[in-house]
């Protein structure tokens, strides 16, 4: 009988060990790998107003590159 | 070269530009010819961009967002789309093979993650933290959070455009926060569960999302400032109807983490403020 009842409470644990649990590995999966976002190596400046002023201090043109959200190819 | 990014405006476009914002042609070569001719006052002329771009609310928090569609193993595994996935199975990836040369735009265009941002104000990040935590306590993620995070920000935007669900297409959406440590930092765990479909019916639907919500999030009260805010969302996403969608229910990852300012994105703002807007995107609108 203890055996019995032993069983039966591990069985009454196990819903709660099914619930989800965050897993850094998945979450790292999701995320950019190395060898992916190319363009993000380049250091954009984020702020056009200074752009421009270094541009001219440095006397360069401005490769300016303008979208809607982040960028990802044909948008 | 000097380099700029200005997240705004529509569509995607990249040129050259003097400082004073005229338009240089397309092409590098011919770009810099034409900017080597300019006399010097020429290119050493500023003008103030006219913009106003929106800026994160004071005391607000700024969180990056990743979306990446994956695949599903045998056995159930979820794993990232390589480049010969997508060479050997058109009908699975529709059309992702833009450039067969595979030199203009690689092939792995579509499978590589988007990157958003998620922004939350000052009032909004302290609903998150309790007044007094206690190992154990268990509250829901208040509503305009939430509301946000799944309208705004658990979308498939990795074919170029994010978009954002109606709030009638969102069928339920649970999420709550248990504290698994009251001290010397406040460590919650994040569980929850989405439905968002364009029908009620989910059978009939053609686009939706339908996943399962897991993350860590942790307050440090000595710096009074969220130290992490990992949650992750797993599940299948559908639709809508084109020629780059993939057939089905397929996986679809979204990732969150906290900016760390060493990431061009981490400067930019959340797309859904472009579209649909601020009033949208804050729950300002009555809809």
């Amino acid at each position: 009988m203890r055996v019995l009842a032993f069983v039966g409470i591990l069985a009454a644990a196990a819903p709660q060990q099914q619930t989800e649990r965050f897993d850094p590995r998945l979450h790292g999966l999701i995320k950019p790998r190395a060898d992916e976002w190319k363009w993000a190596r380049i250091p954009w400046m984020g702020d056009l107003a200074e752009a421009r002023k270094k541009a001219a201090a440095e006397g360069k043109p401005l490769y300016v590159w303008t979208m809607a959200g982040e960028p990802l190819g044909q948008c | 070269m000097a380099l700029g990014f200005l997240n705004g405006g529509g569509g995607n476009s990249a040129n050259f530009q003097t400082p004073a914002g005229e338009n240089l042609p397309h092409y590098p070569k011919e770009a810099l010819k034409k900017w080597n001719e300019l006399p010097e006052e020429e290119r050493r002329k500023v003008k103030e961009p006219n913009l106003n771009p929106p800026r994160l609310p004071e005391g607000g928090l700024a969180v990056r967002v990743y979306m990446r569609p994956l695949k599903r193993a045998a056995g159930g595994t979820l794993g990232t789309i390589t480049d010969q996935d997508i060479r050997d199975n058109p009908t699975d990836y529709p059309k992702w093979v833009i450039d067969r040369s595979e030199k203009r735009f690689p092939v792995n265009i579509y499978a590589e993650p988007m990157g958003d941002i998620l922004w939350l104000t000052r009032e909004e990040v302290a609903s998150l933290v309790p007044a007094e935590p206690r190992a154990g306590a268990t509250f829901p993620v208040p509503d305009p959070v939430r509301k946000r995070i799944v309208r705004m920000h658990l979308k498939n935007g990795t074919q170029g455009w994010l978009g954002y669900w109606k709030r009638e297409y969102v069928r339920s959406d649970e999420m709550t926060l248990r504290v698994e440590q009251a001290a010397p930092t406040v460590r919650m765990t994040l569980s929850g569960a989405v439905l968002v479909s364009d029908q009620a019916d989910p059978a009939q639907s053609k686009s939706g999302y339908e996943a399962k919500l897991t993350g860590v999030l942790e307050v440090d009260p000595a710096k009074k400032a969220f130290v992490r805010f990992d949650i992750l969302a797993l599940g299948d996403h559908w639709g809508p109807p084109g020629e780059f969608t993939r057939p089905g229910r397929t996986p679809l990852g979204v990732a969150f983490e906290l900016t760390r300012g060493d990431l061009m994105m981490d400067q930019a703002y959340p797309f859904a403020l472009y579209f649909p807007g601020k009033k949208e995107y804050f729950g300002q609108d009555k809809r």
